[in-house]
C-alpha cells in the first residue's frame, strides 16, 4: 500500500463508527505497513491515574507492555520531553536502552516513538519498535508525522463522540424527569380534586357534630362519641388543610418587612398554650431592624409550625428560646427548644411530608415551613442536640442582598 | 332589626350549618344550593350580607362576585373557600373579606359581626 493511500484511510478512521480500539488497531496495521517496524502499539495518557495504558497494538515480538507510569520506559520520556523520540540497543535480551529501563524493549534494538499531541494536550504516544534497526529517513519521517496528526483526530473525535454521547443522556434523564415531573402534577390534581371533595363533607360532620354537642349534656350516654367525632374531624381538617397548603404554592405576595415583627407575631400565637404546657418563652431579639423582603403571612405560617413544633417536644416544662440577629448579609432566626432532641434514626426524615412520630401530627408541620423559607430563597438548618434539644435555624438574606444561601 | 345572610353553598350539611350556627348568634338566615339561585334570593331583597362559597358546579362563587357587585354595590360579600390559595386570584379582590372553610365557626362569625356592625 501506498504511503497516500494510508493516509486516506487513517483520514476515514476518524469518522468510522468503530470502537476506538479497533480504529486504533487499523492505525498500528497500517502503519507497519509503511515503515520497517515489527511492533506498533498505541498508548493513550490517562490524565486521573497519571499513567499511558496500552490501547492498541499489532505485530510479533513480545506482548506490549499494559501501562507506563508519567516517568517508566520511552513513553515517560516523551511525557517528559513532550516530543517524540528514537532510540536503541546492542542486545535484544536486555531491558536498558539509552539510559532507562523498558521492559517493553525486550526482545527488540530500536524504537521510535511519537507524541500523540496538538497545541493543547497530549493524548498518547505511537510506540513502534523493530529487531532490527533500520535507518530513519526523511520522506518516512514526515510520513509518520502526519499519520500521528490523524491519530490524534481520530482520538479527538472519539472524545467530542463521548461528550456528545454524554449530553443526550444527560437530555435523556432530563426529559424523563420532566415526564415524572408531569406525572406528579397530574397525581397532585386529582389529590386536590379528592381533597376538596372530602373537605366539604367533613365540615358538616364536624359542625354539626359540634351543634350536637350543645344538645347533649357532658355526663350523657353517646357524649364520648360525640367528642371523639368532633376531636377526629378536627384532625382530619388540619391534615387537609396541610396538604391543600402543599399542593397549591399560591404566589408569593413579597413586600419590605421586619423579621423581628413577624416573629414576634408567631410567638404571640403561642403565649397561651405555651403557658398551659409550663413552657417558658425566652425571646432574645437584635435591637436592628432585620429587613426582608416575604409575603408576611407565609412567613408567620412557617414560624407558626417551628414553634408549635418546639412546643410539642415539651410537656410539662421546658424552655422555647427564640433569638435574631443579623449576620453579615443574613437574617439568622434561632428556634430552640429543651424537648430532648430527635431520635438519630429520625433526624433524616423530619421534613419529609406526614412522616410524624407524634400521635396526632400531620407530619406537614416542617415540610411546610421548610417549603415557605426556601421558596423565599432561605434554608433552613437543625442541630440536634440529643438529650438537650433541638434548634431549627432559618437564614434569609436581608432584603435587596443577593447573600447566596441557595447556591 | 335582624340582619339577613344569604348563605350560598352547594353542600347541604354546610347550609344546614350555617343555618342553625348563624340564627343562632342573632341572624336571620337565607339560603341558596347555587350561584343561580342565589341571584335570584338577592333580587328578591332583603338581604344584608352573602356568604359564599367559591368552588360550585354552575356558576361558581368568584362570578357570583362580579354579578353582585356590579348590581349591589353596597352589598358585602364574604368568601368562603376550602382553598386558602384563592385569596390571591384575580376576581376575589372585590370580596369584603375571605374566610378558609373550618367546622369551627368562630373566625366566620366575627367576621360577619364586624362587617354587619360596620354598616350603619
Amino acid at each position: 500500500m501506498n504511503l497516500s493511500a494510508i493516509i486516506e484511510e487513517l483520514g476515514e478512521l476518524a469518522n468510522d463508527g468503530a470502537p476506538l480500539t479497533n480504529r486504533l488497531q487499523r492505525a498500528c496495521a497500517l502503519l507497519l505497513e509503511t515503515a520497517p517496524f515489527d511492533q506498533c502499539a498505541i498508548y493513550l495518557w490517562d490524565s486521573v491515574n497519571r499513567a499511558f495504558v496500552l490501547n492498541a497494538s499489532v505485530g510479533t515480538g513480545s506482548a506490549a507492555i499494559e501501562t507506563y507510569g508519567e516517568d517508566e520506559g520511552l513513553p515517560g520520556r516523551v511525557k517528559a520531553s513532550g516530543k517524540g523520540l528514537a532510540a536503541s540497543k546492542k542486545d535484544l535480551s536486555g531491558t536498558a536502552i539509552d539510559g532507562l529501563i523498558d521492559a517493553g524493549m525486550r526482545g527488540f534494538s530500536y524504537a521510535l516513538t511519537l507524541a500523540l499531541r496538538d497545541s493543547s494536550a497530549l493524548y498518547g504516544v505511537i510506540y513502534l519498535k523493530a529487531v532490527k534497526k533500520t535507518r530513519r529517513n526523511a520522506a518516512r519521517d514526515s510520513a509518520l508525522t502526519t499519520a500521528a496528526a490523524l491519530i490524534v483526530s481520530i482520538i479527538r473525535g472519539e472524545e467530542i463522540n463521548a461528550r456528545h454521547r454524554r449530553k443526550s443522556a444527560e437530555l435523556a434523564e432530563l426529559q424523563a424527569r420532566l415526564i415524572n415531573s408531569e406525572k406528579v402534577m397530574a397525581l397532585a390534581d386529582m389529590a386536590s380534586n379528592i381533597v376538596h371533595e372530602i373537605k366539604n363533607p367533613l365540615l358538616s360532620i364536624g359542625g354539626l357534630a359540634n351543634r350536637l354537642k350543645k344538645h347533649v349534656p357532658q355526663d350523657a350516654p353517646g357524649r364520648l362519641y360525640l367528642d371523639q367525632i368532633t376531636h377526629e374531624t378536627v384532625r382530619l381538617e388540619k391534615l387537609i388543610g396541610g396538604i391543600i397548603r402543599c399542593l397549591h404554592e399560591s404566589a408569593l405576595e413579597l413586600q419590605s418587612d421586619d423579621m423581628n415583627d413577624i416573629v414576634s407575631e408567631s410567638i404571640e400565637l403561642f403565649r397561651e398554650d405555651a403557658m398551659r404546657r409550663g413552657v417558658n418563652i425566652v425571646k432574645k431579639f437584635t435591637d436592628n431592624r432585620l429587613p426582608v423582603r416575604a409575603d408576611r403571612e407565609q412567613m408567620k405560617i412557617a414560624f407558626d409550625n417551628l414553634i408549635a413544633n418546639a412546643l410539642q417536644s415539651m410537656e410539662n416544662s421546658g424552655t422555647l428560646t427564640v433569638s435574631t440577629c443579623l449576620d453579615n448579609d443574613s437574617i439568622v432566626v434561632k428556634v430552640a427548644d429543651s424537648g430532648g432532641g430527635i431520635d438519630p434514626r429520625y433526624e433524616n426524615y423530619i421534613f419529609n411530608p406526614f412522616f410524624t412520630t407524634k400521635k396526632f401530627g400531620t407530619g406537614l408541620g416542617l415540610p411546610i415551613a421548610n417549603a415557605i423559607v426556601m421558596r423565599h430563597k432561605g434554608v433552613i438548618e437543625v442541630d440536634n442536640n440529643i438529650g438537650v434539644g433541638v434548634t431549627f435555624t432559618v437564614k434569609l438574606c436581608s432584603e435587596g442582598i443577593e447573600c447566596g444561601l441557595r447556591a | 332589626m335582624k340582619k339577613r345572610i344569604l348563605v350560598v353553598d352547594d353542600e347541604e350539611g354546610l347550609r344546614l350549618l350555617y343555618k342553625e350556627e348563624l340564627e343562632e348568634a342573632g341572624w336571620e338566615v337565607t339560603l341558596a344550593a347555587s350561584g343561580e339561585e342565589s341571584l335570584r334570593r338577592i333580587e328578591e331583597g332583603k338581604i344584608d350580607l352573602v356568604l359564599l362559597d367559591i368552588k360550585m358546579p354552575g356558576m361558581d362563587g368568584v362570578e357570583v362576585l362580579r354579578h353582585v357587585k356590579e348590581r349591589w354595590k353596597d352589598l358585602p360579600v364574604v368568601l368562603c373557600t376550602a382553598y386558602p390559595h384563592y385569596k390571591h386570584e384575580f376576581g376575589t379582590w372585590a370580596s369584603d373579606a375571605y374566610v378558609i372553610k373550618s367546622s369551627d365557626l368562630t373566625e366566620l362569625k366575627q367576621t360577619l359581626k364586624d362587617i354587619l356592625g360596620k354598616k350603619r
